[in-house]
């Protein structure tokens, strides 16, 4: 073959390389959230599912900011939905100070029912967040977990990969996997009478909240703790919230408060005290946020002349102070998951590892959870003043895990 | 003329297999888990005696991963790293998950050398909330050869699984105090152990030898 054939056969491969038949078929927007339908009798039900941005960092101002639609889909045969969005001006004009989207899902069953469910979503881009096509809104995916998200942030290659997942289990504690739809909406909107307002739209669909308000103002919630039994000195500090996760109540007209989701997003998210100085032995040490809850009731529209109210509960703000108090119930110690602690050493839980305090959210009436990953400015140290060797105590994981796992401290 | 077309074309094929043919940004991380980084441990110690900081690996795949390489990472101030070893977890009179103890490797915690032993089990079948209980340790020798803080700031592993190649990094920081009546509870550096949260790059290489990798 000649010299100049060959020159024309690279010319051409090299301009091939770029023509749409040599690339790849263009991927489907990344995973915003996916999950599974059923009715009351837990058997998948067929439901139209959409997902909705709620601006970043409002209270009581909702009137100003509607719900923006993201995604819309329906479920398969087996009641399975998947919505997927891009990294789009929609989501990213939602985003609050630390990157988190407040994100609403409405499922709309085909047999009239409805439920809501709520979690907070920020994009890691493909390559992390200094590659060049970090602001390609295709090019990464959603991730609900703090700790998912700190490990993106830390350029973790696992957690950089398009394709991976987060670790179910702790997906499930941020927004509900499986949503169970209960109801046959309020009342039908009658031919003759008027619409309720907002006006109905056409489609199945949520209108920005009915009514909002504040309830208190700066309610404790656990964020923290550390057990002390004697001879151990700590040290506990909290100062950003953007890796706690507070659970968000739900509940439709009529019925009792039910976890629908978690949210990771509040309006301040500093703290405005110092770093808690070391702490003496022979207590159980709490750490509460003040936080401000907003109660907030949505209406939503389905097929025919269906509509619905329902109400969620959830922090919006941090008022900035930490609250030390002592007692309360003390983690248990599985001794399949115990570290020793030489004398005189320390042990600090710095990144990615977590805590859930059952109990943490407790506000008119609702009762959730809050999971406290461990970040940048949130650190626990336990030291050892013994001269001997002791023990740390995990209630659910050894020392390093990463999954939500209490401390105690043996004696 | 012909010349100058021929180096052209040359330089151009070349640089058509570079493309095709580039490194995909390293090695992925693969099946095995070597903590993410949550965790520091410290030490006020005195000059010159042995100490280990431990680093669990677990295995998420299906076939047993053998180690290639340990990286010590950020080995920063007055610390020697002394070795890697490692040890089956859980094993030995105390079953424990060690992250820190006297002694390299230390009495309490037998373990082996990376050349006898090497091989990252599959665990038990566990429930996906929980995580495995069985993995291989890795025991890093270090002392202190100074006053002041010795750290390191993690480990990274190069292993295989099968004929496949994988890096995975566990960036728990390890700290030695010296000398340790300055840095113990009432000393006059007590709260100092761990202030200094900054690294060198220099790193320490312990490879298995071919031979010596088991199985996998």
């Amino acid at each position: 073959m000649s010299s100049k054939r060959v020159a024309v056969l690279i010319v051409a491969f090299v301009g091939l390389m770029g023509s749409p038949s040599v690339l790849a078929a263009v991927p489907a927007a990344p995973t915003l959230w996916d999950g599974t339908t059923v009715g009351a009798d837990s058997r998948p039900l067929p439901a139209e599912v959409v997902a909705y941005a709620r601006p970043a960092g409002l209270g009581l101002n909702e009137g100003s900011a509607p719900l923006r639609e993201i995604a819309r889909t329906r479920t398969d045969g087996s009641g399975r939905y998947v919505l997927r969005s891009l990294h789009d001006e929609t989501l990213q004009g939602a985003e609050d100070q630390n990157g988190w989207t407040n994100v609403m899902v409405a499922a709309f069953g085909d047999d009239g029912s409805f439920n809501l469910a709520f979690d907070s979503l920020a994009w890691a881009p493909a390559g992390g967040f200094h590659a060049q096509s970090a602001d390609d809104p295709a090019k990464g995916r959603w991730v609900t977990t703090p700790g998912e998200r700190l490990a993106a942030e830390q350029g973790e290659v696992r957690a950089l990969s398009a394709d991976a997942s987060e670790d179910p289990a702790q997906v499930a504690q941020e927004h509900p996997r499986v949503m169970v739809l209960s109801g046959r909406g309020e009342r039908p909107i009658s031919a003759q009478g008027s619409a309720p307002w907002p006006d109905k739209p056409a489609d199945r669909n949520c209108m920005t909240v009915l009514k909002s308000e504040e309830i208190g103002n700066g309610i404790d919630t656990k964020v923290g703790e550390t057990h002390l039994d004697r001879d151990w000195t700590g040290s506990f500090e909290y100062s950003n919230s953007r890796s706690t996760s507070f659970q968000v109540g739900v509940r439709r007209a009529g019925q009792g408060w039910s976890v629908g989701g978690s949210t990771s997003s509040l309006q301040n998210s500093k703290s405005i005290t110092g770093a808690n100085p070391q702490l003496p032995p022979q207590h159980m040490w709490n750490f509460a946020a003040d936080l401000r809850y907003g109660h907030y009731t949505w209406r939503c529209y389905g097929a025919g002349a269906r509509w619905y109210d329902a109400e969620s509960i959830q922090p919006f703000t941090w008022k900035g102070g930490i609250h030390q108090s002592e007692g309360g119930p003390e983690p248990v110690c599985d001794p399949t998951h115990t570290s020793p602690i030489p004398p005189g050493g320390h042990h600090d839980r710095r990144n990615m590892e977590s805590a859930t305090y059952d109990g943490g959210v407790s506000v008119a009436g609702f009762i959730g959870s809050v999971t406290t990953t461990i970040a940048t400015g949130v650190t626990t140290t336990w030291n050892n003043n013994s001269a001997r060797e002791r023990l740390l105590c995990g209630d659910r994981q050894d020392l390093t895990s990463t999954k939500p796992n209490r401390i105690r401290s043996l004696p | 003329m012909k010349r100058v077309a021929l180096a052209a074309l040359m330089v151009v094929t070349a640089a058509i297999l570079v493309v095709m043919f580039r490194p995909r940004g390293g090695l992925s991380a693969g099946p095995v888990n070597a903590g993410k980084g949550g965790t520091a441990n410290g030490q006020p110690i005195d000059i010159g005696i042995p100490y280990s900081f431990g680093y669990l690996l677990r295995n998420y795949g299906t076939k047993p991963a053998v180690i290639e390489q340990v990286r010590v990472l950020g080995v920063t101030g007055p610390i020697e790293v002394l070795g890697v070893w490692a040890r089956r977890h859980p094993s030995g009179p105390k079953p424990y998950l060690f992250l820190a103890a006297f002694g390299f490797p230390p009495p309490d915690y037998p373990s082996k050398p990376l050349a006898e032993e090497n091989v990252i089990p599959v665990p038990a079948p566990h429930p996906t909330d929980e995580d495995p209980t069985e993995g291989l340790q890795l025991v890093v020798g270090v002392k202190s050869t100074g006053p002041g803080v010795g750290r390191i700031r993690g480990i990274e592993v190069t292993y295989r699984v099968g004929h496949r190649r994988f890096r995975n990094s566990d960036e728990s920081d390890g700290y030695l105090c010296a000398p340790a009546s300055d840095y113990v509870l009432g000393g006059p550096k007590e709260a100092s152990c761990r202030t200094d949260e900054t690294f060198d790059k220099n790193f320490v290489d312990f490879r298995v030898p071919i031979d010596q990798q088991r199985g996998g």
